[in-house]
This record gives C-alpha cells, sequence and structure tokens, in this order.
C-alpha cells in the first residue's frame, strides 16, 4: 500500500506532550522507586502508601504550572522526600552532626558486599541514620547526583558527599562485621 | 594535588560528584593515576552490586490503581477547564453516556501495561507463527468478543499473533518487524480502555494519540469500538506514520 507523506502534528496551541501526561507518565514509572524510597525511610508500608499518594497529588496539581520538564523524575523525588523528612521528624530526630570528613573512605570491599546476604543488605541500609539512608537511597540505588540529593534534602552538596562517605562507611562496618558473624557460625552468606 | 584530596573532592564518583574549583584539578589527578581510577571503578561497581542486593520494594498493585486513577481523573479536569465553562457542560452531556461505563482500569496504567507486554515479548513469541493476515484473524475469531484486523503496515513483515490477559482484559496482539526492530499492534475492545489518557495528535487530518513509556513510543487510534496500539522504539515519526497506514486500511474493512 501506498504510505503518503504526511507532518504529524499536534492540535493547535498544544505543546508535544502535556505536563499533564508527562507527570503521570513519570509517577507510574517510577513508582516503584518512588514506594521503596519511602518505606525504607519510614520503615512502613502504611505510611510508605500515604507519602506516594500525596506526592502523586501534589505533583498532578503543580503540573500544569510547570514551566521546565527536564529532570520530572528529581523533581518528582523532591516532594517526596520533603513529605518524607517532614512525617520523620514528626516522631523522632532526622537531623544529624554533618562534620565534614578529612578524607575520603578507604576503597570498597567488594568481598563483603557480594558475600552479603540479600536480607542482611536490607538489614545494614535500616540501621543508618534516616538522613544517611536517605542519602545512599538517593544516590546508589536511585542513581542520583549529590547535587540532586542535595536539592532534595535541603542541605549543602559538600554536607551531603561527606554523609554519603560516613554512610558508606557504616554499611562496609556492617557488612563486615555480618560477615564475621556468619563465618563463626559456620554458616553460608 | 595528591590521592587522598582527589579522591574526597570528587567522592563517590567522577559524574556524579559536587562540583566545585576542586573539581577541575581532582578530575585531571584521576585521569592520570591508575590508583585513583582503580579505586573509582571499584566504588562504582560497590554501588552497583549494593543495587542489585538491595533491589526494590514493589509499590503495592492497590497504590499502583489509585495512583493512575487519580492521574486519570485529573486530566478529565484539567482537559475541560482548557475549553472552558460552556464548552465543558457540553462535553459533559455528550460523554455522560460514556462516563456510564466507569472504566476500572486506569487507561495510562494500562497503555502501561501493553508497553511492559511489548517489551516481554521482544522477540515475537507467537502463539501462532503465521506471516498469513487471514489466517491470523481467524485464529482470533473465537478468541475475542471483537473482529481483530490485521492491517498490512507498509512494508512491515508480519511475524505471528499472540492473545494477552492485561489486567483481566483481553488484547490481542500481532507481531510485526519494520526496518529490522519489533513492533507490536495490540487490539482491545473501546469499553476497556479510554483514549484520553494519551495526547491527541493529527495525522493526515485523523486523530492518532500518542505516548510514550519507558522508552518506547505508543502511537493509538480508535475504528469502530476497537482501540489499535501500535508500540515500538522506531522513531516516533515512523510510528505514526504506520498507526496512519493502519487507520486506512482498517477503514476499508
Ligand atoms: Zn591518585
Amino acid at each position: 500500500m501506498k504510505l503518503l507523506p504526511f507532518q504529524p502534528r499536534p492540535p493547535a496551541g498544544e505543546s508535544r506532550e502535556s505536563p499533564e501526561h508527562a507527570v503521570g507518565r513519570m509517577l507510574l514509572e517510577n513508582l516503584d522507586g518512588l514506594y521503596s524510597t519511602a518505606y525504607r525511610l519510614t520503615g512502613r508500608a502504611d505510611a510508605a502508601e500515604d507519602l506516594v499518594q500525596e506526592t502523586a497529588h501534589k505533583a498532578l496539581r503543580a503540573a500544569a504550572s510547570l514551566r521546565d520538564q527536564r529532570n520530572l523524575r528529581a523533581w518528582l523525588f523532591t516532594i517526596l522526600v520533603h513529605a518524607i523528612r517532614d512525617h520523620v521528624r514528626r516522631r523522632r530526630r532526622w537531623e544529624e552532626s554533618d562534620q565534614q570528613i578529612e578524607s575520603a573512605p578507604a576503597g570498597p570491599d567488594l568481598e563483603s558486599l557480594s558475600q552479603a546476604a540479600v536480607q542482611d543488605v536490607r538489614d545494614a541500609l535500616g540501621r543508618l541514620s534516616p538522613p544517611q539512608r536517605a542519602v545512599v537511597l538517593l544516590v546508589d540505588l536511585e542513581e542520583f547526583t549529590i547535587a540532586e540529593a542535595a536539592r532534595m534534602l535541603q542541605a549543602p552538596p559538600g554536607t551531603v558527599a561527606s554523609r554519603l562517605a560516613r554512610a558508606h562507611q557504616a554499611l562496609k562496618g556492617l557488612l563486615r562485621a555480618y560477615g564475621s558473624r556468619s563465618s563463626e557460625l559456620g554458616g553460608q552468606p | 594535588m595528591n590521592c587522598s584530596a582527589a579522591r574526597k573532592a570528587i567522592y563517590p564518583s567522577p559524574d556524579r560528584c559536587v562540583l566545585s574549583v576542586e573539581t577541575g584539578k581532582a578530575l585531571d589527578h584521576v585521569r592520570q593515576c591508575p590508583d585513583c581510577r582503580r579505586y573509582f571503578e571499584s566504588q562504582a561497581e560497590w554501588s552497583r552490586l549494593l543495587r542489585a542486593k538491595a533491589g526494590a520494594e514493589p509499590a503495592p498493585d492497590q497504590l499502583r490503581e489509585r495512583i493512575a486513577g487519580e492521574i486519570e481523573s485529573h486530566q478529565r479536569i484539567e482537559g475541560p477547564r482548557r475549553l472552558g465553562w460552556i464548552a465543558a457542560a457540553a462535553l459533559i452531556v455528550v460523554c455522560l453516556p460514556a462516563l456510564w461505563f466507569a472504566r476500572r482500569i486506569p487507561s495510562q496504567l494500562f497503555f502501561l501495561a501493553l508497553c511492559e507486554d511489548h517489551i516481554k515479548y521482544l522477540s515475537a513469541d507467537s502463539q501462532l507463527r503465521s506471516s498469513d493476515r487471514a489466517e491470523i484473524e481467524s485464529w482470533f475469531r473465537d478468541k475475542t468478543d471483537f473482529g481483530v484486523r490485521v492491517a498490512a503496515l507498509g512494508t512491515a513483515e508480519i511475524l505471528g499473533s499472540r492473545l494477552c490477559f492485561l489486567r483481566g482484559k483481553k488484547a490481542a496482539l500481532v507481531f510485526y518487524r519494520q526496518q529490522g526492530r519489533p513492533v507490536s499492534l495490540f487490539q482491545i475492545n473501546r469499553r476497556d480502555l479510554s483514549l484520553a489518557a494519551l495526547d491527541r495528535w493529527e495525522v493526515d487530518g485523523a486523530a492518532v494519540w500518542r505516548a510514550s513509556f519507558k522508552g518506547y513510543s505508543v502511537a493509538a487510534f480508535e475504528q469502530r469500538g476497537v482501540v489499535y496500539a501500535l508500540i515500538s522504539d522506531l522513531r516516533e515519526s515512523e510510528l505514526l506514520r504506520l498507526a496512519s497506514a493502519a487507520r486506512a486500511e482498517a477503514q476499508g474493512y
């Protein structure tokens, strides 16, 4: 059959993708990441659901006035992280002493992480303070940059980088401890 | 700059670090220092491993459906608001019968599910392997409650077909290959989803709805109570061209 040449175009006055659709699509595509982050920072499934729902509600309401559609994903996580921080603050302390680190942590211990059981890794994450856990979730798991995580956490980037380094050190210590515990028990990871 | 200062300046990695006056010097150091390059490579590997082991906590289905429902109701509100009140009132009168069949599955979620199915069957894992359009149409005859049409999409090769169940609804799937890329054509009963969840475009003077999910483009249209949705990673203009061809052909049936 013959295919006629044509120029596809949106109806007059409409942009390529409306902000409402872009925000809706982003929400659905990132729902697991948003929920995971909320669940791991609050430790509660019901609170995580409420926080993600609140994020969706705020994002959809703000969508129409959205000028810049670049980096919608970071924008959604920013809304979520602010809501989580308010939620956690109401229950316990979120702040921590943020001294700058003296030097970068020693090289990562790949062996203890690769031998660690999945449950031990999740448990170790859960033992970090909420601000440290938040940086690990945002930078290591959700792959945001330090600058993006700093905007979400409303903290100076240097502070966030130091916090991440301390969180990494703490995680490595915990995983090593789990490793020696399981080898003392003679068990497999 | 020594190794320790360079590592501290661009922690945790050269592509995610904080930009400062130190960054340039630190990056220069790392480029020339094999020890620092190894340090950041193993740091990146450690992060990848942590991500793999920690995994994700999947969002519960009820939450997914609630949010998809909110997205859709929001889009229904935003649409009429732009048209103005008189047009909105007219629209409500016209659409009331359609709204009566309140769709149980939010449509955007359904289109996302179609994309996930396209990804799942990228290798065209057919239940019926055939390039014969009539054979495929008759294979679907007692499987769906609507007539499945297998359009010739220009020069695209037809590979076979499959009956899918997505969120409890039936979708007829025909596999094509165009320019070496897989293209899925789904056909779904009109009552099971709404095209309003996508962006309306005009192609050759006819309406085609488009969206993209997970890096794949969707081009959809409706004909005689059936929604046709083409999904592929072809260039979007190419996919819209195929949708336009399919629409023209479905009209001729
Ligand atoms: Zn060095």
